[in-house]
């Protein structure tokens, strides 16, 4: 499924670019039974429905989301739980998916896009349940040690 | 008088209340498991959910994420009475059958939900494992919570929906 993967990749990639002028570099990648993995911080997360199934999760590290929601607000939040952050998180993972799907419809398999969830806790651990289609990206923001990690569990129909 | 919100929101709240022990009763061979009566404490828009979460989310007329969330322990016990031997709480099969009772929970809802006019469709489950989880809802209307006795100790597992009347 490298459509999936690199339309993944595009639509991370895009979004950054457009809303937030920040060039973000793909590092990693991994396909199939991911590792397992613990994020601590703040994940946004858009599911689909369809003749795609599936939920896009992206992870930030507490510091990384607050530096993008200044980037993107021009104030510093008090901290990754005030609702200026979940609000962007939530509005970012929107637009990725919103970006994925496109690309996904283009080839044939559209969905119906599920309204966005934001997670915060310090060891968030999300398992794709056997899903047919596993992509983990993860890319390097300009300015951060720490990387945006992306995770797309889903499945095609038909 | 009743907006729509709150009455889809009712509606999903009694689908949940039937579809929940019928599902655990049919799948584990259980007593249904009782509701437990209680008052909602946290907003629409931020909750909290347990260790063990079986999520799936919903598109169409009705949109939005329903979680089925049970402890460690619930999580082992259920696949221990489904696979017929004990099972770790921590292991691969525990997180299948949380997973696979999410989805037969979403599929149950789905189905009386579109009988009433309202063509939806559904995700695939993931399942969100963790201490202290908070989950902020975007762009929802409603969120319906119904808790449940399951288990040995008769702890509480939750099926929480949030979602949103759709225009799209």
């Amino acid at each position: 499924m490298q459509f999936i993967n690199d339309a993944v990749r595009e639509a991370v990639i895009g979004v950054f670019d457009t809303m937030l002028s920040l060039r973000l570099e793909a590092l990693e990648v991994a396909e199939g039974i991911l590792p397992a993995s613990t994020a601590a911080g703040i994940v946004g997360s858009v599911g689909m429905a369809g003749k795609i199934n599936g939920t896009v999760y992206m992870s930030y590290p507490d510091r990384l989301a607050c530096a993008i929601v200044e980037k993107m607000i021009g104030e510093a939040p008090a901290g990754v739980d005030q609702p200026e952050v979940t609000d962007v998180i939530g509005e970012l993972a929107n637009m990725v998916a919103g970006d994925l799907k496109r690309r996904t419809a283009e080839k044939g398999y559209n969905g119906l896009l599920v309204p966005p969830i934001v997670m915060l806790g310090n060891g968030i651990n999300i398992d794709s349940n056997g899903a047919p289609i596993s992509i983990f990206r993860s890319f390097r923001v300009p300015n951060s040690p720490e990387p945006l990690s992306v995770r797309f569990f889903a499945k095609l129909e038909g | 008088m009743q907006t729509a919100t709150t009455e889809i929101a009712d509606t999903i709240g009694k689908f949940i209340s039937e579809v929940t022990p019928a599902v655990i009763s049919t799948m584990l061979s259980w007593e249904a498991p009782a509701e437990i009566p209680f008052l909602p404490n946290d907003s629409v828009h931020s909750f909290t959910i347990g260790n063990i979460n079986g999520s799936i989310g919903f598109g169409g007329m009705v949109c939005g994420t329903l979680f089925f969330s049970v402890s460690l322990t619930q999580a082992a016990e259920m696949a221990s009475a489904l696979l017929g031997e004990p099972a770790d709480p921590e292991s691969r099969d525990c997180l299948d059958v949380v997973g696979e009772l999410t989805n037969m929970m979403a599929g149950g809802i789905k189905t009386r939900l579109n009988e009433l006019g309202y063509p939806m469709v559904m995700s695939i489950p993931n399942i969100i494992r963790g201490p202290s989880i908070r989950v902020a809802g975007k762009d929802v209307q409603f969120k319906v919570e119904r808790e449940f006795a399951l288990g040995s100790g008769g702890e509480a597992a939750r099926v929480i929906m949030i979602g949103r009347i759709s225009n799209d």
